[in-house]
């Protein structure tokens, strides 16, 4: 086998399979990259780790068809590092020998034969604009919970039909809806690893390509876009009913400056902590915001913003205002409060992203 | 900032228990409010100033109070409420400075001089803690600024309520001095009554008695500690609360058990009684063990922490069994089962959840409720209703 590239495609094409594929340093085989050059000029380059596998092709000269599976991590330092000159590659049965400008080095191969082979599903296939997919990834994965003891809650349920895709996570603590336009050829449900959705997010919002292809079944799910493929396992189990979790209408509305609101979340947020969240008090002018700890201080700021409502007290994590805050698009954002045990919701300026934060409930007699 | 001269606060909430039911019923305000035992053999546990005018006092008869005062407002003590009032004005504190030392649910001494840098003199720091009781609590308190606890206590009292007063330390004496004796710690009634015969009758007549007449009088300790108190020296330091590490209860029985339903029983009803504790006295755990002896005496513990800190007896079971069935041995025979509750925090702000679904919390919190108006036992989960009751 040989081929011969341009060293920034090959460097590139190299990070990008390994991002998302955890390294599992167990099992020689999927510490590889496989490379497959084929008649006609394309190289794959494949990585997995048996949940996530991810499958890149590149444009390259090919004198020569063949395999090897290469270690990952040391052919993508290897080629990052070498001087910008056209990169040859040569593998025999053992070793692949790369050539660059004055370089030259013998790398030791992976047996091939152990490298898994990857099945791409065949089951619904969904069509998607790449960069509202990404947008869409980006505003939903960070509410996924990291928490292994639920795996279901890890992963971002993906909803198809007919009428487009809906894209939902939550860690219990908060939840993220986002509604995306999308051509389906059927209906489907399937809870994806959060790392590997979020990677597809990243080739979708990377790719010039303008849409991901997705294609699921009942096991798995794969995602293309940008010339590269993703294919992960779903994570079984029943993912909650997030519907009935969604409020209908709204008593108490905020509705502010995004950024400005951000910010003071940020600013005040930093003086929170477990015991002592961030409260926010509701009234006719906007929203003060509070928060204090014994051993560190207090810190105290009003945001002028048009509120509808009765005056309220609800105390939430920082962290949790300002992933929903950052999620949510545009320059307002809506802000729907019931009362102090009952979920805050979040909305930016346009439709379809909705997030469900849960309050803290403070210690005091709420009289 | 150095530290200052007068550090210590005294914080008194005004006629607490009187002073919550009319934050919950403002149609009471300015009416004499009285809560105490509403039966023939109740006693006060708390008047409103506006009671006191008539005579009322704390742990008067209810009987009499009611014949002092025909027109007051009688109300059965709410123990639940107060506690969620004690439990705010102890957050309050809490945030100002960690050095707390309470000493009922309704007053506390703190020691601000680390907090001066933050909030300034003492003073400005009492004063932020009574508009911040007043705001978030609607309750009055009292606040005695001083060098030590006593004259801080005492300066409390004297501008009682909704006062604040400073003793500076070169005023102590004069402050004391008028104050009749019977106020200082450590003198009783018999203890003021002895001192009465020898015309000693306030702090400054006790000041100038020569120790060796008291020593006479009370013997040498006693002696000792009232003269130094009547100068107004007082070295206790201000001891904040120390948080248990843990919490738990076991189990020995009469006959080792070995029946896996008993065994099963017996952990539910540990981890139960663990969580009422916990909630009773305000902690979540982190982390939960389980012991269990042997019929050989050989003890076995098992350990696991918890992604969220829990009061709820459901899921310290839950853990708890699970740690049982990883003990060794296929058949199981124990002297003794015990569950601890460890890795505790103040339960404090408590971030909700929208699936987990808090119904166990819920369910849990009013059984306690239960048992706290009806006794024990009377509430529990149905597979310990076989179980015999303990001793």
């Amino acid at each position: 086998m040989k081929f011969r590239c341009d060293r920034d495609v090959l460097a590139d094409a190299l990070q990008t399979v390994q991002r998302g594929v955890s390294a599992r340093p167990g099992i020689p085989a999927l510490t590889g990259a496989l490379l497959v050059a084929e008649e006609g000029g394309t190289l794959t380059i494949t990585t997995t780790d048996l949940e996530v596998a991810a499958r890149l092709a590149i444009d390259v000269h090919v004198p020569e068809p063949g395999t090897a599976l290469v270690p990952a991590r040391l052919l993508a330092d290897t080629v990052k590092s070498l001087s910008d000159a056209p990169v040859e590659f040569e593998a025999d049965a053992t070793q692949a020998h790369l050539r660059c400008a004055n370089y030259e080095a013998a790398l030791r191969l992976l047996p091939a034969e152990d490298f898994p082979s990857v099945q791409e599903p065949a089951g619904t296939a969904v069509s998607a604009d790449a960069a509202a997919f990404a947008e869409a990834v980006g505003q939903v994965a960070r509410a996924a919970s990291r928490d292994e003891a639920r795996p279901v809650l890890t992963g971002v349920l993906v909803e198809v039909s007919r009428e487009g895709c809906v894209l939902v996570a939550t860690d219990s603590y908060r939840l993220a809806v986002r509604e995306l336009v999308a051509t389906a050829d059927g209906e489907a449900r399937a809870i994806v690893p959060e790392r590997a959705i979020s990677e597809a997010g990243r080739a979708a919002a990377l790719g010039d390509k303008g849409t991901v292809e997705i294609r699921l079944d009942e096991a798995q799910i794969a995602f293309r876009a940008g010339g590269l493929t993703l294919t992960s396992r779903l994570i079984e189990g029943e993912f909650p009913n997030y519907r009935q979790l969604l409020p209908e209408g709204h008593e108490n509305r905020l509705t502010v400056s995004r950024q400005g609101f951000l910010d003071a979340v940020r600013r005040v947020g930093l003086l929170a902590r477990d015991a002592t969240p961030v409260r926010l008090e509701f009234n006719a002018l906007g929203v003060r915001l509070s928060s204090s700890s014994p051993e560190l201080g207090q810190a105290v700021e009003t945001v002028e913003a048009e509120y509808q409502g009765e005056d309220l007290t609800v105390a939430f994590n920082p962290q949790y205002l300002i992933d929903g805050l950052q999620a949510a698009t545009g320059d307002l954002a809506r802000i729907d409060v019931r009362d102090g045990l009952k979920p805050g919701v979040i909305r930016g300026s346009s439709e379809g992203f909705t997030y469900l934060v849960m309050p803290v409930r403070l210690p005091a007699p709420v009289a | 900032m150095n530290r200052p001269a007068e550090p210590i606060l005294h914080v008194d909430l005004d006629a607490f228990y009187a002073s919550v039911e009319v934050v919950k019923d403002p149609s009471l305000a300015g009416r004499p409010v009285i809560v105490g035992g509403t039966g023939p053999r109740g006693v006060v546990a708390s008047a409103s100033y506006e009671a006191r005018r008539f005579g009322v006092r704390s742990a008067m008869p209810t009987v009499r109070a009611r014949r002092l005062c025909p027109d007051g407002v009688f109300l059965p003590p709410d123990p639940e409420t107060y506690r969620a009032y004690a439990n705010r004005f102890r957050e309050i504190l809490q945030q100002v400075t960690p050095s707390v030392e309470p000493i009922a649910l309704d007053e506390a001494f703190l020691d601000v001089g680390g907090a001066t840098r933050l909030f300034g003199p003492p003073t400005a720091v009492a004063a932020a803690i009574r508009s911040r009781v007043l705001q978030e609590l609607g309750l009055t308190c009292s606040v005695g600024v001083a060098a030590t606890k006593l004259v801080a206590k005492l300066a409390s009292e004297a501008c009682k309520p909704d006062g604040l007063l400073l003793v500076p330390v070169d005023r102590t004496r004069a402050f004391l001095g008028p104050l009749p004796v019977r106020r200082l710690w450590g003198v009783g009634e018999r203890t003021a009554e002895l001192l009465t015969r020898l015309g000693i009758r306030t702090v400054a007549d006790l000041a100038r008695t020569p120790i060796p007449i008291l020593e006479r009088l009370l013997g040498e300790a006693q002696a000792r500690q009232l003269a130094t108190l009547s100068q107004g020296i007082d070295d206790r330091p201000v001891v904040p609360f120390e948080p248990p590490r843990s919490i738990g209860h076991e189990q020995t029985f009469e006959r080792d058990v070995d029946d896996a339903d008993e065994i099963a029983r017996e952990l539910l009803h540990l981890s139960h009684r663990v969580a009422a504790r916990l909630r009773s006295e305000g902690y979540r755990a982190r982390t939960v063990t389980l012991k269990a002896r042997l019929p050989t005496f050989v003890t076995l513990t098992r350990s696991r922490t918890l992604t969220t800190p829990t009061d709820v007896g459901s899921e310290l079971y839950a853990v708890v069994r699970e740690l049982a069935a990883s003990l060794p041995g296929a058949r199981r025979r124990y002297r003794l089962l015990g569950v601890q509750a460890g890795g505790l925090q103040p339960a404090g702000a408590e971030q909700l959840a929208l699936l987990r679904g808090r119904r166990w919390a819920e369910l849990e919190r009013a059984v306690d409720r239960v048992q706290r108006r009806f006794g024990e036992g009377l509430a529990q989960p149905a597979t310990l209703l076989e179980r015999p009751r303990d001793p």
